[in-house]
């Protein structure tokens, strides 16, 4: 909401600066998004009085011209040929700044100087429409009496702080320039000037039939004869130009100029083209209309607007139409301020994709009876300003009456609630600044604060004049216990142990594409689509953590990050019948560079220790987007909690990844059904232990597992661990075998195991090794 | 007696021209061993007449310990300049590169969430989790949003159906919570949420917020300021301030958005504040009493007070990261830094 500080200075006395206005207003509520000082783009711009045009010896199309600027008279060269002799015109001199930022220089043009430009309305950053009286193509000429080398700005009255408001949407009262006036009259503790109205003769005898009166609570209306279409003065023009707003003629701006002011949108008819001078406001029957911006609409069934008996007029609440716009030839007006319901209009504007400065204003629903008090400034300013003759009474259309409402001042409540000691009399004082009289213990909330309903709304209007800034800082009493559940102390666990396993936690959108899962050759899943989604690159919540994951790896790999491991935390949702969605937790991990099939499970066994989870597994899995041959399901307790593996080359591609990379997801149920939380402590071994290295030559299809296996199955209970050190396969053995060397670990806990004790273990384990695996000891 | 001295001045003279501790040791076998001079002395005491032994006996005894004190000395010497050798010998150049075990890290957005956290729970907060997906119900009504409500609009909602979205902001845990619990409560709710806004350096439609909320007897505005005022300095610094002003929330009455020092111009005044030497960090108010009752809670009985912040900012100017398309990215170079 653009409010111009001399506007608002009309209704309050305001002596500070803009810096202290904006100051106080934000502490009480009003807050500042910004202030623009209108011209503060143009700068070096002043008028000049031309003096003599001569022409340009070395081109046609060029005159020299000598301009007075008062203290000097320069030499300008200028194209246009709109100027003459004694005409006033906007000079930028050397040094000087156009509104698109150009810098004017004093410069040689065809061998002569130009000691700076002459300036059109358009340089000036403003259109023929603000300036009705600049040339359609030129140099904008001023009238006589203004003085030689004044800055423009002055003359043209862009010396104007507007400060931007951000209104709540439950102050729809603050958007308007009294509304805020009323806020400023109440921060500064000035008394609020009301604008001059005309009274009505109120009389309900135009043909007007409102059909839907839940959506327009009242309709007023008023016919102007004998208009006189015209520019509106200048004064009127800067103010709508300041708040944003083009100027057209002086009745549209009349009712813009309304608006602004009270907050209540208006509009205007050329009553010509209402057929059989009747108004009829229902809602649209799948019907089209052409509005004012020329745009055909096609209206539903659920929007309110106001039609004649054969046509639709307008969009109640939005826009009007094309067929009754005012126009230069307009003789006789209808001038409607009327209250529609603020959830249709939204819903219309919605639809049609039109917000207008109305639309939004009604969306927040307005008071009916700001109608009244709108036009009468309208009637007021059609008088003052000789637009044309009110010959008739005004229509109103107003079933039931907007009362106020009365809520009971509980201050015991109010400053319970705020914690503060604030006296009845004070809060009367306070409540009376914002037009909130107190009757017997009542506060009488004017209809314009339908947003005041009970005593915490009361408070917070209470606290806003005493000053959130001059209550204490206390802490509440409540003696909670707070901290983090199991499972997000687990999850932090998780991440810092992956953390000091040289991975970097990524984070991703919810979102996927419903080609993910092609992309990713994964099964077709259950998914939840959005209705409205950003592009369909984001139109369905995710269904797995691949798709995310591979396209990390794929963006790190193009910045030739190439040697690293991402993991991630994340959510993957899935439909739920008539219930919301399943939503579960994946951790997924994805390596590239150096980092191989071993790495990551390295990273997972690591994990499980360190979580203490035992009996995990790692078996061949049969994933369609891993390698065949480089993949494991993940077990835990039997279960298959996830699964890691090479990603398939086929996948790869289809994220534009050239490398190997490799991935694991887990879900994470799993891991917080089977986490072990009570560590018990072992007693530490009181004998030695001692190791035996044997070197096995066994054919590559024998997996190690198995080896391991066969070794604790025939040990006795003395052998403690069984570890690989060494996996040897090349020129030195046969090409279908491979070398594996393990450390056999043995200890008793009562004694130190003897030499000839642990040659008969070894020598029974390799004989089952050769029986069951033909292996062959190196 | 003239010979004992002479001995003892050849002794150390001996010991004093040592070059090594295995010169040194040489010495001492020659000095104090079975063929020395001192020993061979010792065995010419039976020759003396029995009053003369002990008398005898004991100088020579002395004498032997001033040799073994001067072989210790002189040894602690040569050990220390032998050392020392030694030591130079192995001088190392320390300005080479320490062998580093690689490490990870955690996304600053976590990093700041959990500094946040941190601070609640040692407040006395319990952190509860959030859905991502909420009934229309829990995402607007409850919270005082009914359907002809204007705000409704301003949330740029991601509908599942009709009667589902995507949460637009973490205060629907607000409901989840009082629902199924009984004051006194003090709970903060980290969540994603998200909003219809296309990506650019400054809005992506999924982002990270925590609510908080504290529901009890007795509990006042001033609670609100003076909880979010030591959150604020325990996050940023003990010499900002923080700022309450007035604002709008529909699930809050009277509500307030804080601000704190800028932490550009340390409240100076800048572009980043636009001159108000104020940033805003969260939202937050007291629990409208239409909340309350929506839940079940009476508000003539219990009051409370509910917040709200959005963790990629906090993030960004906690950082001094200017695009919040950056944390989507994950660019490997941008999470190695924090």
């Amino acid at each position: 909401m653009y409010v111009p500080f001399s506007w608002l200075k009309e209704f309050v006395n305001l002596d500070c600066s803009v810096n202290e206005f904006i100051d106080k207003m934000t502490m009480t509520g009003s807050k500042v998004e910004s202030v623009k000082f209108l011209g503060e783009k143009i700068s070096g711009i002043v008028t000049g009085k031309i003096l003599e045009i001569k022409k340009h010896p070395n081109a046609d199309k060029l005159v020299i011209t000598k301009v007075d600027i008062g203290k000097e008279i320069l030499q300008i060269i200028t194209g246009a040929t709109n100027i003459f002799e004694n005409a006033i015109v906007p000079v930028a001199v050397h040094n000087s700044f156009l509104y698109d930022g150009t810098k004017i220089k004093k410069n040689k043009l065809r061998g002569e100087w130009s000691q700076g430009m002459l300036c059109s309305i358009e340089e000036l950053g403003y259109t023929k429409n603000q300036y009705p009286e600049a040339p359609d193509n030129g140099i904008y000429i001023f009238k006589d009496d203004v003085e030689l080398g004044a800055d423009v700005r002055e003359i043209l009255e862009l010396t104007e702080d507007v400060i931007d408001f951000e209104i709540t949407t439950n102050r729809p009262d603050c958007l308007s320039i009294f509304g805020i006036a009323r806020e400023a009259a109440a921060t500064f503790d000035k008394k609020l000037n009301y604008p001059s109205c005309e009274d009505l003769s109120m009389k309900n005898d135009m043909d007007i039939e409102v059909r839907n009166s839940d959506l327009c609570k009242r309709y007023m209306a008023q016919i102007v004869e004998n208009v006189k279409i015209e520019p509106s003065p200048q004064w009127l023009r800067h103010r709508l130009i300041s708040c944003g707003i083009n100027p057209i003629n002086n009745i549209v701006d009349i009712t813009n100029y309304v608006m602004l002011e009270t907050g209540q949108p208006l509009h205007a008819f050329d009553a010509t083209y209402i057929s059989h001078d009747k108004i009829i406001v229902r809602t649209a029957e799948n019907e089209m209309l052409k509005t004012l911006d020329g745009m055909q609409r096609d209206l539903t069934n659920d929007m309110l607007v106001i039609a004649d008996p054969e046509k639709i007029l307008a969009v109640a609440g939005v826009m009007g139409g094309e067929s009754s716009k005012i126009n230069a030839a307009t003789k006789k007006i209808m001038i409607e301020s009327a209250n529609f319901d603020g959830y249709n209009v939204r819903q219309t504007s919605k639809k049609l994709n039109l917000r207008t400065d109305a639309s939004m204003r009604y969306e927040k629903n307005l008071d009916p009876n700001l109608t009244e008090f709108a036009m009468k400034r309208v009637i007021y300013l059609i008088k003052k300003l000789n637009c044309g003759e009110i010959l008739s009474p005004t229509f109103d259309f107003y079933p039931v009456k907007n009362d106020s409402r009365q809520i009971k001042l509980n201050p015991d409540k109010i400053n319970g609630l705020l914690g503060t000691n604030i006296s009845m009399q004070e809060m009367i004082d306070i409540l009376e600044k914002i037009e909130l009289r107190v009757e017997n213990g009542f506060i009488i909330v004017p209809t314009f604060r339908s947003d005041l309903e009970n005593d915490a709304d009361i408070a917070e209007e209470i606290l806003r004049f005493y000053g959130y800034d001059k209550i204490p800082f206390t802490l509440p009493a409540s003696k909670n216990i707070g901290g983090k559940s199991k499972k997000q102390m687990l999850y932090d666990k998780i991440k810092n142990i992956l953390v000091a396993h040289a991975t970097f936690e990524m984070k991703n959108f919810s979102f996927e594409s419903p080609k993910a899962t092609e992309k990713c050759m994964l099964e077709n899943v259950n998914a939840v689509k959005i209705l409205n989604p950003l592009g369909e690159e984001f139109s369905i919540m995710r269904t797995n953590t691949i798709d995310a994951a591979l396209r990390c790896m794929s963006f790190n790999l193009n910045q030739k990050n190439n040697d690293l491991i991402l993991f991630e935390i994340g959510k993957i949702f899935e439909n739920h019948k008539n219930d919301l969605p399943i939503e579960k937790e994946f951790l997924t991990i994805i390596a590239s560079g150096e980092n191989d099939f071993f790495a990551l499970k390295g990273i997972i066994v690591s994990l499980f220790e360190q979580l203490k989870i035992n009996n995990f597994d790692f078996k061949n899995g049969d994933k369609k987007f891993l390698h065949p041959f480089r993949q494991a399901n993940i077990f835990i307790n039997e279960e298959i909690v996830g699964y890691l593996g090479e990603v398939h080359p086929q996948v790869s591609k289809n994220y534009d990844i050239k490398h190997r990379i490799y991935l694991a997801t887990i879900d994470l149920k799993y891991i917080c059904k089977n986490v072990c939380d009570s560590v018990k402590f072992k007693p530490l071994p009181k004998f030695p232990a001692i190791s035996r290295d044997i070197a096995l030559l066994v054919n590559k299809n024998i997996s190690s597992k198995s080896l391991c296996d066969t070794i604790l199955k025939f040990s006795d209970h003395n052998l403690e661990d069984v570890k690989l050190f060494d996996v040897y396969e090349g020129k030195q053995i046969a090409n279908n075998m491979k070398s594996l060397a393990y450390k056999l670990i043995f200890r008793a806990c009562d004694r130190t195991l003897t030499e000839d004790e642990i040659n008969s273990v070894m020598q029974k384990i390799i004989d089952v090794l050769k029986s069951e695996h033909n292996a062959i000891l190196r | 007696m003239i010979e004992l001295e002479d001995l003892k001045q050849r002794a150390f003279e001996f010991i004093n021209n040592a070059k090594s501790l295995k010169e040194l040791d040489e010495i001492k076998i020659k000095l104090l061993g079975k063929k020395s001079e001192i020993n061979s002395l010792m065995k010419s005491l039976k020759d003396l007449a029995p009053n003369e032994r002990p008398i005898f006996g004991e100088k020579i005894n002395a004498l032997r310990n001033q040799i073994e004190n001067k072989l210790n000395d002189v040894k602690n010497n040569l050990f220390e300049a032998e050392q020392n050798l030694c030591f130079q010998a192995e001088k190392i150049d320390i300005t080479l590169p320490g062998v580093t075990n690689k490490i990870g890290n955690l996304h600053p957005l976590t990093i700041v969430l959990n500094d946040i956290q941190n601070i609640f729970i040692s407040m006395g907060y319990e952190v509860i989790d959030a859905h991502d997906v909420e009934t229309a119900y829990y995402n607007f009504d409850a919270l005082n949003i009914p359907k002809s409500h204007p705000a409704r609009d301003e949330q740029d909602t991601f509908y599942i159906n009709d009667e589902q979205v995507l949460v637009t902001a973490t205060s629907p845990m607000q409901i989840r919570v009082m629902e199924t619990r009984k004051p006194p409560i003090k709970i903060v709710s980290p969540g994603r949420v998200y909003r219809t806004d296309e990506i650019d350096a400054t809005h992506t439609p999924v982002f990270h917020q925590m609510e908080g909320l504290v529901v009890d007897k007795n509990i006042t505005m001033c609670d609100l300021k003076g909880t979010l005022d030591v959150f604020a300095k325990k996050l940023i610094g003990e010499n900002i301030k923080t700022r309450f002003r007035p604002h709008y929330f529909p699930f809050t009455e009277p509500s307030a958005e804080m601000d704190v020092t800028c932490f550009v111009c340390g409240g100076e005044g800048c572009k980043t504040c636009k001159n108000t030497g104020f940033i805003e960090l969260l939202g937050c108010g007291m629990v409208h009493p239409k909340v309350l009752e929506n839940v079940g809670i009476d508000p003539s009985e219990f009051s409370g007070f509910a917040f709200g912040m959005g963790i990629e900012r906090i993030a960004m100017q906690h950082f001094g990261i200017t695009d919040i398309r950056l944390f989507y990215e994950n660019d490997v170079r941008f999470l190695r830094q924090f």
